[in-house]
């Protein structure tokens, strides 16, 4: 059931130190009582793109920053596939950067991710996988100044 | 399908072994179980034992017991590899070429290092020739060092890449002046096929791009040149960006798998029905149906058309195309 299977986006940190690797854990729980089929893969790409997942990330001045990354990624096959037991999770785990790469100004960022599977697995004996659309609620996180007295 | 993963966490395969045809010259002859090797005449030098050799009265099948001891003879005195040698130049041309049709076989002889009398040799000029390759644009030797990477580990992988790179760099199918380290990255953590990702001076223009290729792309030889020849395009377009305003990422999509599936013949891709569906739908149903720029769309249409023919050709099925 939809309702059971929650998507959750996080970072490793709450304040980064600039040039440091800001690392974004996405997350998919069964909190049903039954087991899931879903579509582990999670690929980052653009929105409704091939991929699972995309994120918006705003900056400190309301500004949307650009996703810069050509993903290469098709569709997804049985071996994304994965069953999730109750209370269970699936996650992966992307450096920010990779995909964002003019994310560096100090301030105040928020990240809102989407998870979205539109295959079923088709013809699984184990049943059909979860599809459908789930939104992760916005975490936020600083890039801090630069420490002056790191400084040269 | 796997279970319960609470991490991405991928099975890394083991290295395959490497596996090569190999063929030894013929011997149609078997030694005499338990045959003396002593108290013999010395063996005639070189040149004499090779005109030995290529005495066609050897060949007779009543002289097989003078052939068995004249080989031994010159086996025990000169080794296996100058036998091997001398064998081949006696056979000739015809004869070797003739040879890697034959089951391979072996005669130890008692007494001696536990190997064959005449060498195992690698697979001949003839056979390579006739041998279809997977991957029609790499030289043979690229291709049998790099697929035996393909299903190893990180440092396999990255050395398939590199394989692979140092060709199409000789062939002129890319140049590593506009990559980040001069070279085409593995790396576990990128998801599908291949990222590149390039960032821009503040007075404009690209830095080289940076490539990786993740585990998706490894799935065949042909699959990982494609996807690497994909990356490169994605490389070209941005290099030839002056800032990234004005990119369109639909219409550079689309003209990177239209690149995978016109160099398909060159790559091997063409020869699998489902990895030409695959292009056809990433190209045709994630970003040819998302352009909406009429002009965008008319640049590209003669090409993605042509790309339609021959990805229905190749697959032998209707393909959708919403022109």
């Amino acid at each position: 059931m939809a309702g059971e299977l929650q998507f959750e986006v996080s970072t490793d940190k709450l304040t980064y130190q600039p040039g440091t690797d800001i690392l974004v854990r996405l997350q998919l729980t069964n909190s049903g009582q039954d087991p899931l089929i879903v579509n582990s893969r999670l690929a980052l790409n653009r929105p409704h793109r091939s991929g699972e997942v995309w994120l918006e990330v705003t900056g400190p001045e309301g500004q949307l920053v650009p996703f810069s990354a050509m993903v290469n990624v098709g569709t997804p096959t049985p071996d994304d596939l994965a069953i999730l037991k109750p209370s269970r999770s699936a996650g992966k785990q992307y450096v920010l950067q990779t995909y964002y790469n003019t994310l560096a100004a100090p301030g105040e960022y928020t990240l809102k991710g989407t998870y979205r599977n539109t295959w079923g697995g088709e013809d699984l004996a184990a049943g059909p996988a979860w599809t459908g659309t789930l939104s992760a609620e916005p975490v936020q996180f600083k890039i801090a100044e630069a420490d002056a007295a790191a400084a040269p | 399908m796997r279970t319960d993963t609470a991490a991405a966490v991928e099975d890394r395969t083991a290295p395959r072994a490497t596996h090569e045809a190999v063929v030894a010259p013929p011997m149609e002859y078997a030694a005499p179980a338990g045959a003396p090797l002593t108290g013999r005449a010395p063996a005639p030098p070189p040149d004499q034992a090779a005109a030995l050799l290529r005495d066609p009265r050897l060949g007779g099948r009543a002289n097989g017991p003078v052939r068995s001891a004249t080989l031994q003879r010159l086996q025990a005195s000169y080794g296996n590899h100058a036998l091997s040698r001398l064998w081949q130049q006696a056979q000739g041309g015809g004869r070797a070429a003739a040879a890697v049709q034959r089951t391979p076989s072996t005669l130890s002889v008692e007494g001696e290092e536990d190997e064959p009398i005449v060498q195992p040799m690698r697979v001949s000029v003839a056979q390579a020739v006739q041998r279809k390759p997977d991957v029609p644009a790499l030289t043979t030797g690229t291709e049998t060092t790099a697929k035996a990477l393909l299903g190893g580990s990180a440092a396999d992988k990255q050395a398939a890449i590199n394989a692979v790179v140092k060709d199409m760099v000789k062939s002129s199918a890319i140049s590593l002046s506009k990559l980040d380290g001069k070279k085409v990255y593995y790396d576990a953590a990128t998801v599908g096929e291949g990222l590149t990702n390039t960032t821009f001076k503040a007075t404009g223009g690209a830095n080289p791009s940076k490539v990786t290729m993740g585990d998706a792309a490894f799935s065949s030889l042909s699959w990982l040149y494609s996807s690497i020849l994909h990356e490169y395009q994605h490389v070209k377009q941005h290099q030839a960006l002056k800032s990234p305003a004005g990119w369109s990422e639909d219409k550079a999509e689309v003209e990177a798998y239209t690149k995978e599936i016109l160099k398909s013949e060159a790559t091997g891709v063409y020869k699998n029905k489902a990895n030409m569906e695959e292009l056809w739908k990433r190209l045709h149903d994630n970003y040819w149906v998302n352009i909406t720029d009429k002009k965008q769309k008319k640049e590209l249409k003669s090409v993605v058309t042509t790309a339609h023919d021959i990805a229905e050709k190749a697959t032998g099925k209707k393909l959708t195309f919403t022109p």
